[in-house]
């Protein structure tokens, strides 16, 4: 009985030559959509390396010099590499002391308070180091820093410095541990318990697996870790602007900072000084690039089985304990004392009740036009940010996974070039680049929203081409076959599929522009302040409060929107 | 309903060997046309070829009278413009949307008005016997009902040629066996002209009105299942299509009607096929077609004496593995044979179950 | 370099006189056309390196009274002077107005052919050595230099008295100073030191650990936490400090405080040029003195009183730097400065 099937199929002759033409208007969208991507990344990526090449062999008037080079080759910048590299490696070192350990305990232990060191190590990650930063000269400074204060009461001496090279190297660890936190903890809660477990049934005592089986599984992840890390504190701006400069201790990025915002500013020289950093950051980035390689068998997943918890014993509470002091040191103690400070009229008047008032939060989120200002900018900023990277984002992952298209792996390489180059640096060639014609954009939002574009794409492509690669072709192809375009196989099944990426890429840019500090202060415009930079040019100016104030209003926000994220993500925001 | 020809098809993907090779071939309207063979012969690559999935580096496919590729006269129409059907090796099920959704897809991108789509998908769901899930999620589905969808919604526009890529593979056995019936069973009923692409042979030959055999990106040999079972030309077809016991022969002459030649363990009688002397290698014989008795049959040509290596019970038969003058023969039995590992036989060979076969 | 200190005296005298002794003159009203022609403007864009305070006063007051926004950007002189040569160097210029709390950078910006000359109308009744001689910028306000010790852990008598006194081991680790990196006061504040002792003082601040910081208010807020016991500041931040409540006490040094005069000055191929040369003649007027009167700047009109908790000019000896010799070795002093004490 083939006719119960054999419905009448006059509808599908006369389609055809509609679809001819939807066709052709396919190949038009996707061609356009092609070209536009090759366009930004060129624009956005590579023309501002070349400026800041190109840059740094001339003079201000334009002339061709090596004149930058022989000073940036001078004993005081080699000495400055050198500690910015040493700065860096002692970071790390720290930073994954803290994470790693912390990690295991909270992954594999039944230590108690689990969630709560999650939760807290995510709102650490989230915050700019900035915050940090500036909670602890109030607590750590050598005279007046609270601690310092209490223990001369307690016993007469005044034990700490912040003002030290191991002051910023601590708080800059603090602000950074939970990179390697984070991809640890959830690379030990995703490994296959039956690895573990196997291991255990050949006869290996539990230190024996931890060595032998865990440790080796996981390692991939820490190297990665440490590289994020490592990266991280070799463009971190807050703490060697808040807590170096001070103490004359300066780094790549603070020295950036300083060489641009003195008169006459020197661009061209910082230019050449920034490549010197480019040379280093590379090496970093080649160890990142053979980690990435070697990962492969960090993927060795189990399918959502719970691993087996080891029990402490009574240690649980002396892990609680440790884990409950880094935590505490890295978010809630600043936090208070930064929440405590923005509430007092007379900062130095600690904790007295009749030192009470909101003023400070009525001046920040009312009455100063500059404050005002710098949060509607950080928000038009973060959401111009958000489109762009998300919709450029979007294509090229589509390109570099889902095409055999001749130019992919280019593309690949080129919107990654800016994740691999201090943001400083990456900042400097964006000012050389659009402060001249045909593209002046300096001192408008738009170089902001261009430097945010490079800076934060990859931050896009990352998690879409990792999802895109997990929708397997025949998906997409089904759809082609079933007679849908390739417009209409995007939007009805890619960008379907995608949704949970997409949104968590929203709020990894999101999150990336609201604690961006280092190319804001770089290019902002009196008109084009952050919040960051309102914060960090009012605690230049000595408002201390009002600093105060903001920083706890970003952090407001950022726990508003952690609350959002985890609501709407899950726990799988912590991977 | 439409035939698909293939003329000619080249296909490569890097330098080197083509990974389909100047194939062609005819699938006729109507009946089921099966590419079979190892992984890596080419078949899923012709398949996806036929589908636009691939676009092809030299011949031509037509769709009846339409030209779908021609490198010729550069003509090459999208895939979404062919009017196919296919059902994925892992069914592709787009899991973001539930059954109704998946199979009225193609529906609303030919411009259905909303009843006929649920009518359509309400016949469809009937079809393959899923009427009652029509708001589940592919998720919640087994892996046969995914299968059934994955059909149902690949037949729902009337595509003029479905195509099935491993269509079963991702099954477990028993249900595999079920499909296999099924899916026969609902090809008949819409008659459309199916190309399947399997490497399972006892699939093929269920499935299959054609199977066509391939290795490395040519055809080996083509036709119907039996012709293919029965008289494969070539080594590789014989042993690929069943198990075949294959036997090396030389120094072949005529004899009366037929043809005579040595093998290891004696000379041997065989009909003389279509096939030139010269090219044939060895006598292909299936493992159920040897005879074992206990005497030397004296009413058979072709017996030779034996010894039982092994026994393995199949359930329906049992596998004997015979030692003959050196060669190990597989013979099928039926589980009445009473024997023991050691005993020593006759195996003998009727001439008309010899086929001889190309290297 | 060596500087007669009668020379010194008669500099601070005059200045003092000047402030004094020049006459009373009514504030003008300021021509309607250049209203109108303001208004049509629609707004203008003011760089200041004046505390916030006194920025947004005269901000809203000019808004009041003319209805023309204002779009402010505060930061220390050298960072305003940096913004405008950035801004300079694209071609496209935001600024209208720059104030900086010392005349050298509008005085290099105004060689580098950046300032449009501009003489307002309520500017002719100030001094000479109040106004840039090819009319590149006007002074707008004074503050001084001097020091400022924390009053809670410093008593009268032990602390210091000059800034010779800088040099004293007892402040090791106790000091706190403003880099002339990042503000202009901070430049006039340097210059003055130089002058008066030279390179040595520097030196032996740099032996005495001396925390080196962007702006006066972080040497307040370093003093008043006790975080360090002396340090540098200007008088319009000092006053205001104490006004808030922080434990301050303003010391004025025996070899005089350094005068360091904020200067404001209209920018060539500013968006709004009228809008900015009303803005000044604001700031000028009776009413834009007074209000940076009321927020601890010195007045430069004689007519304005200076606020209340404002010690009088007259009352403080001065010292006042060689306004030519701070632009001509202003890149040289920087560097090396940069060099000693930032390193």
């Amino acid at each position: 009985m083939p006719q119960d099937i054999a419905l009448p199929r006059s509808s599908l002759s006369g389609s055809t030559v509609l679809r001819t033409r939807k066709v052709s208007a396919d190949r038009t969208l996707r061609w356009l959509l092609w070209a536009c991507v090759f366009a930004s990344l060129g624009l956005l990526v590579l023309y501002p390396l070349i400026w800041l090449i190109m840059g740094s062999f001339q003079t201000a008037m334009g002339e061709w010099t090596l004149g930058h080079y022989e000073e940036v080759f001078s004993s005081y910048y080699l000495n400055l590499l050198w500690d910015s590299l040493w700065f860096t490696f002692l970071a790390t070192v720290v930073a994954m002391a803290l994470g790693v350990p912390m990690a295991w305990a909270v992954a594999r232990t039944d230590m108690p308070g689990k969630s709560l060191f999650r939760a807290a190590s995510a709102v650490t990650f989230v915050l700019p180091p900035l915050f940090q930063a500036m909670a602890f000269v109030f607590i750590f400074q050598p005279n007046a820093g609270l601690l310092n204060l209490l223990f001369d009461d307690l016993f007469g001496v005044k034990p700490f410095d912040i003002f030290t090279f191991s002051g910023l190297v601590l708080v800059t660890a603090l602000g950074a541990y939970p990179q390697s936190f984070l991809l640890v903890d959830s690379a030990l809660r995703s490994m296959d318990p039956a690895l573990e477990e196997a291991a255990t049934t050949v006869g290996a005592s539990r230190w024996r697996v931890l060595r032998s089986i865990t440790l080796p599984l996981v390692l991939p992840s820490i190297l990665t870790g440490m590289n994020l890390t490592a990266i991280h504190n070799l463009v971190v701006f807050g703490p060697p602007a808040v807590i170096g400069i001070p103490a004359n201790i300066y780094v790549m990025a603070t020295q950036i900072y300083v060489e641009l915002s003195t008169f006459p500013p020197r661009l061209e020289f910082t230019a050449a000084l920034s490549i010197l950093f480019l040379g280093f950051a590379a090496i970093l980035l080649t160890f990142q690039l053979f980690v990435l390689r070697r990962r492969s068998f960090s993927t060795i997943v189990g399918k959502g089985m719970r691993p087996r918890e080891i029990p402490l014993g009574p240690w649980r509470w002396a892990a609680f304990a440790l884990c409950g002091a880094l935590v505490f040191t890295a978010l809630l103690f600043p936090a208070a004392i930064l929440v405590s400070i923005s509430l007092s009229k007379v900062w130095t008047n600690w904790f007295q009740l009749d030192n009470f008032t909101i003023a400070h939060y009525v001046q920040v989120l009312f009455v100063h036009s500059r404050t005002l200002d710098s949060i509607a900018n950080t928000l038009i900023l973060a959401l111009v940010t958000v489109a762009s990277t998300l919709s450029a984002g979007l294509v090229i992952a589509y390109i570099i996974v889902k095409t055999r298209h001749r130019a992919r792996q280019i593309l690949n390489y080129l919107s990654f070039i800016p994740y691999s180059i201090p943001g400083a640096v990456f900042t400097v060639g964006v000012i050389l680049a659009f402060i001249r014609p045909p593209f002046v954009l300096y001192g408008t939002l738009g170089i902001l929203a261009a430097c945010y574009f490079a800076r934060f794409l990859p931050f896009a492509i990352q998690p879409l081409s990792a999802a895109l690669r997990q929708i397997d072709n025949s998906l997409l192809e089904a759809g082609r076959v079933a007679g849908a375009g390739w417009w209409r196989t995007t939007r009805r099944i890619t960008l379907p599929l995608l949704k949970f990426s997409v949104l968590s890429t929203v709020l990894l840019v999101f999150v990336a522009c609201l604690r961006e500090v280092v190319s804001a202060i770089l290019l902002a415009a009196p008109n084009t302040e952050t919040m960051m930079v309102s914060a960090f040019r009012l605690w230049e100016e000595g408002a201390v409060q009002e600093t105060a104030a903001l920083m706890v209003v970003l952090l407001v926000l950022v726990l508003v929107f952690f609350t959002v994220a985890r609501s709407v993500i899950g726990n799988r925001l912590y991977d | 309903m439409k035939p698909i020809e293939i003329t000619s098809l080249v296909k490569r993907y890097a330098p080197g060997p083509a990974a389909v090779d100047g194939i062609s071939l005819l699938a006729e309207q109507g009946a089921v046309t099966t590419l079979l063979g190892p992984s890596g012969c080419g078949k899923t690559t012709t398949l996806r070829c036929i589908a636009g999935l691939e676009t092809p580096d030299e011949g031509e496919i037509r769709m009846g009278e339409q030209v779908l590729f021609s490198s010729r006269s550069r003509v090459n129409v999208p895939s979404e413009d062919r009017n196919i059907g296919m059902v994925f090796q892992n069914y592709a099920l787009w899991p973001h949307m539930s059954v109704r959704e998946n199979i009225g897809f193609g529906l609303a991108l030919r411009g259905w008005s909303r009843s006929r789509i649920i009518e359509r998908i309400r016949q469809v769901l009937d079809l393959v016997r899923l009427g009652d899930r029509i708001d589940a999620m592919p998720g919640h589905l087994s892996g046969g009902q995914q299968q059934r969808i994955a059909l149902g919604r690949a037949l729902a526009y009337n595509p003029e040629v479905l195509l099935l890529d491993e269509p079963l593979a991702n099954l477990d056995a028993r249900l595999r066996e079920e499909m296999r019936f099924e899916l026969r069973n609902i090809q008949e009923r819409t008659g459309v002209t199916a190309i399947c692409v399997t490497h399972d042979q006892s699939e093929a030959m269920v499935l299959s009105d054609k199977i066509v055999v391939m290795r490395d990106g040519r055809i080996e040999q083509e036709g119907a299942p039996r012709e293919i079972y029965e008289r494969p030309r070539t080594e590789f077809t014989a042993r690929f299509i069943g198990l075949s016991n294959l036997i090396g022969i030389s120094g072949i002459e005529p004899s009366g009607n037929g043809l005579r030649g040595r093998a290891a363990f004696g000379e041997i009688v065989f009909p003389d096929g279509t096939m030139e002397t010269q090219k044939i290698a060895k006598l292909s014989v299936r493992p159920e077609d040897v005879v074992v008795s206990a005497t030397r049959p004296d009413s058979l040509p072709n017996a030779f004496p034996a010894e039982i290596k092994t026994l393995v019970y199949q359930g329906e038969t049992v596998a004997m593995f015979a030692d003959v003058g050196g060669q190990e023969i597989r013979v099928h039995v039926g589980r009445g044979l009473e024997a023991a590992e050691g005993d020593r036989v006759f195996l003998a060979f009727h001439p008309s179950r010899l086929v001889p076969v190309e290297a | 370099m060596k500087i007669n200190k009668e020379q010194v005296l008669a500099g601070g005298m005059a200045i003092a006189g000047a402030c004094f002794l020049w006459l009373s003159t009514p504030s003008l009203a300021a021509d309607e056309g250049l209203i109108e022609r303001a208004r049509q403007e629609g707004k203008v864009v003011f760089y200041t390196s004046k505390a916030t305070a006194n920025a947004e006063g005269v901000a809203k007051g000019f808004t009041d009274k003319y209805g023309i926004p204002v779009q402010l950007f505060r930061a220390g002189g050298t960072q305003i002077a940096q913004k405008l040569a950035l801004e300079l160097r694209s071609g496209k210029l935001e600024a209208d107005v720059a104030e900086t709390s010392d005349p050298t950078m509008l005085t290099v910006l105004y060689r580098q052919g950046a300032m449009e000359p501009f003489a307002p109308e309520n500017g002719k009744s100030l001094p000479a050595e109040f106004k840039h001689p090819k009319d590149g910028w006007t002074g707008s306000s004074i503050a001084l230099m001097h020091l400022i010790v924390n009053a809670n852990e410093v008593s009268p008598e032990e602390e210091p008295k000059s800034w010779a006194d800088l040099a004293d081991p007892k402040w090791k680790g106790k000091l706190v100073w403003g880099s002339p990196n990042y503000g202009s006061s901070q430049y006039a504040a340097l210059k003055g030191l130089l002058e008066l002792h030279g390179w040595d003082l520097i030196e032996a601040m740099k032996k005495n650990e001396t925390m080196i910081i962007r702006g006066w208010p972080e040497a307040e807020n370093a003093v008043a936490s006790g975080e360090r016991l002396v340090g540098g500041d200007a008088s319009s931040r000092s006053f205001r400090a104490m006004s808030g409540g922080l434990p301050l006490r303003n010391v004025y040094p025996e070899e005089g405080s350094i005068v360091s005069l904020s200067a404001i000055g209209v920018m060539k191929g500013a968006p709004h040029p009228n809008a900015a040369k009303l803005l000044i003649e604001y700031v000028l007027s009776e009413e834009g003195q007074q209000i940076y009167a009321e927020n601890f700047a010195y007045p430069v009109r004689q007519d304005v009183p200076v606020g209340d908790s404002m010690k009088p000019l007259t009352e403080i000896k001065m010292h006042t730097p060689d306004s030519e010799e701070a632009v001509d070795q202003h890149a040289q002093i920087v560097r090396r400065w940069t060099q000693m004490m930032e390193r």
